[in-house]
C-alpha cells in the first residue's frame, strides 16, 4: 500500500525544466510536476508543486544519495538539486521548537510570491 | 403511473382500487436515461492512480474518477502532488479540532513513560494508547505539542476532553493544557488532577470548570474549560507528578471551541473524521493551486453544468464547450467563472455533471434535493 505524505516544493523558474525532467525520472507519477507559476509582480519567477506524493519519493527528492542511486546523478548533484528548491516541506509534524513545515498558500505568501501576476489572487 | 392491484389489506377489510406506487428516489444518472452527452461524477469507489488499480480511501490522492453518465468521460489525474484529495466529515461538521485523536504516534514520552497502541477503545475503531509511567522519574507521562489543526485565538473558550481507563493507579492522573496558549512561564496551565481511588476531580490552575465523569467501559471522560491565555497552539499532557508505576488508557481526545466537548468526533486524519449516528459527507478536496482532474467531451451548446459543494451548489444553466479537454482546475472549471470553486467549497462525492440540454423545472428541483441530501449547501446565486 502506497504511505502518501504532504510535499510542497517550489523551484525557481530558470531551472524549472531541471526539476521536471528530474522528477519524472525518480517516479512515473511524477511527471507533470512544476507546471502551475508563480510571480514576482506580473513575472514568472517560480513553480510550485504541493499536494500528496508517495512517502518514497519524498525520500529520494530529499536525500542527495538516494537521489544519485535513483537517477544515475552524482551524490554532489544530488545536494545541488536538493540546495536548489526555494522551498522545501515535507510531513506536518511540528512541536514547540520546530514549527509546521509550510505548505501551498503559506509556502507562497512566505516566499512573496503570488499565483496570480501583479498580486492578484 | 397508476397499478391497480387486486387488494390491499386494510382494517381487517380488503379493497379494491389503483394504488399510486411509492415515486422511485430520484438519482442524478436518470438525467441521462436519452443518452445525453456529458458525464457524471458517481458515488464511490474512487481510484488512486488513473489506471484504477487501487481503491482510494480517505486521505488518499485520486487519479481516477470514472463516468456514471454512460459517455466514458472518466476524469483522470496523471500527476500524484495534483491530484484532490478524498475526504470524510460528519455532515453536522467538524468540531474536534486536534489533528488526530485516533491512531498511533499520538503522544510523545516524557520522564521515562512508555506507550503502546494496543489498548481497548470503546469511543472509536483504533486502539487507545497503553500509557506506562517510570518508577525513577517525577512528572512520568505524555504529552503531545501542537495538538490542533491550528493556533486559537485569545480569549476563546475551549474544552477539552480525553477519556482515562485506570488499569494500575495509585496516585492522580493529571490532565492539562499548556503550551503557547497556556504557557507555564505566566502562570497560564490549566489542568485536571484526576483522583481514580476516590472518583474526584479538582482544578489545576484556574479553568473555568473541570469534570469526570463515568465513561464507557471502564473509561473515565475528564473535560477541562478554559479561556485561552494567549492566541497559540495547545500542549496536552497527561502524566504523574510523583514517580510511581501506572498503567492507564488514553482514548477519545476531542478539543472544541466552547464550554462542551458534545459528541466524540473519531479523527484518524484531516481528511477522515467520524462521528458515530451521524451521516457523513464524502468529499473531494482540491488544494486551490496546483490540483485539478480533466476529461474530454464533445461539443455542448446551451447545455448545463452542475457543481455541488459543501459550501453551495453551482449551476452553470448555459454551458458551451467547443469539444476537447475539460478542466475541473485550481479554482474553477473550463468555460466557467474565476473563483468559482473556492466558493462552492470541497466538492461532494457524486455532486458534479455536465449535460448537453437544459434542466427542466421538475429536474432541477429534483437534482438540488437530492444534491442537499448528499450534504450539499443551499444554491449559489
Amino acid at each position: 500500500m502506497t504511505q502518501y505524505i504532504q510535499f510542497t516544493a517550489v523551484v525557481p523558474a530558470a531551472t524549472v525544466q531541471m526539476y521536471r525532467d528530474a522528477a519524472a525520472q525518480v517516479h512515473p507519477s511524477a511527471v507533470g510536476m512544476f507546471t502551475t507559476p508563480l510571480y514576482t509582480g506580473a513575472e514568472i519567477t517560480h513553480y510550485i508543486s504541493t499536494g500528496l506524493i508517495d512517502c518514497q519519493f519524498c525520500e529520494i527528492v530529499t536525500d542527495p544519495a538516494a537521489f544519485a542511486a535513483a537517477t544515475g546523478f552524482t551524490v554532489e548533484q544530488g545536494q545541488a538539486f536538493k540546495d536548489g528548491f526555494s522551498h522545501l516541506a515535507t510531513g506536518s509534524d511540528a512541536d514547540e521548537d520546530n514549527p509546521a513545515p509550510l505548505h501551498n498558500r503559506e509556502a507562497i505568501t512566505h516566499l512573496g510570491l503570488t499565483l496570480n501576476p501583479s498580486g492578484h489572487e | 403511473m397508476l397499478t391497480y392491484v387486486r387488494s390491499s389489506y386494510v382494517n381487517n377489510s380488503y379493497r379494491i382500487g389503483p394504488i399510486k406506487p411509492p415515486e422511485p428516489e430520484f438519482e442524478l444518472v436518470d438525467l441521462f436515461a436519452n443518452s445525453e452527452a456529458g458525464f457524471l461524477w458517481p458515488d464511490l469507489p474512487y481510484h488512486q492512480d488513473p489506471a484504477g488499480t487501487t481503491v482510494a480511501t480517505w486521505g488518499n490522492p485520486v487519479g481516477l474518477i470514472s463516468d456514471d453518465s454512460g459517455n466514458g468521460a472518466n476524469f483522470t489525474q496523471p500527476t500524484v502532488t495534483a491530484r484532490p484529495v478524498l475526504g470524510r466529515v460528519p455532515v453536522s461538521g467538524r468540531r474536534n479540532l486536534v489533528t488526530a485523536s485516533e491512531g498511533v504516534g499520538l503522544w510523545a514520552l516524557n520522564a521515562g513513560a512508555t506507550v503502546t497502541y494496543d489498548g481497548e477503545n470503546p469511543y472509536g475503531n483504533l486502539p487507545s494508547a497503553h500509557v506506562t509511567t517510570s518508577n525513577t522519574s517525577a512528572n512520568s507521562g505524555v504529552f503531545r505539542s501542537g495538538s490542533l489543526i491550528a493556533p486559537i485565538t485569545q480569549g476563546d473558550q475551549v474544552t477539552l476532553r480525553v477519556a482515562i481507563k485506570p488499569l494500575s493507579v495509585s496516585s492522580p492522573i493529571r490532565v492539562r493544557m499548556e503550551g503557547p496558549a497556556f504557557p507555564s512561564a505566566e502562570g497560564s496551565i490549566v489542568g485536571a488532577s484526576c483522583d481514580f481511588t476516590t472518583d474526584t476531580v479538582s482544578p489545576i490552575g484556574s479553568p473555568v470548570s473541570v469534570s469526570m465523569v463515568e465513561g464507557r467501559d471502564g473509561f473515565y471522560e475528564v473535560s477541562i474549560t478554559a479561556d485561552a491565555a494567549f492566541s497559540g497552539q495547545v500542549t496536552m499532557v497527561a502524566y504523574h507528578s510523583s514517580a510511581i508505576v501506572s498503567e492507564f488508557l488514553l482514548a477519545a481526545r476531542q478539543f472544541v471551541l466552547g464550554d462542551s466537548a458534545g459528541p466524540y468526533q473519531a479523527v484518524v486524519s484531516y481528511f477522515d473524521i467520524t462521528e458515530s449516528g451521524v451521516d457523513s459527507v464524502h468529499y473531494l478536496h482540491l488544494d486551490g493551486t496546483d490540483d485539478s482532474v480533466s476529461t474530454t467531451l464533445p461539443s455542448i451548446t446551451n447545455g448545463t453544468v452542475v457543481i455541488a459543494g459543501a459550501n453551495g451548489i453551482w449551476i452553470d444553466d448555459d454551458f458551451n464547450h467547443a469539444g476537447g479537454a475539460f478542466t475541473v482546475c485550481p479554482t474553477t472549471y473550463t468555460g466557467g467563472p474565476d473563483g468559482i470553486l473556492p466558493i462552492v467549497g470541497d466538492l461532494i462525492v457524486g455532486g458534479s455533471f455536465a449535460i448537453d440540454r437544459q434542466l427542466t423545472a421538475q429536474e432541477r428541483t429534483r437534482v438540488i434535493n437530492k444534491l442537499k441530501s448528499m450534504g450539499s449547501g443551499e444554491v449559489i446565486v
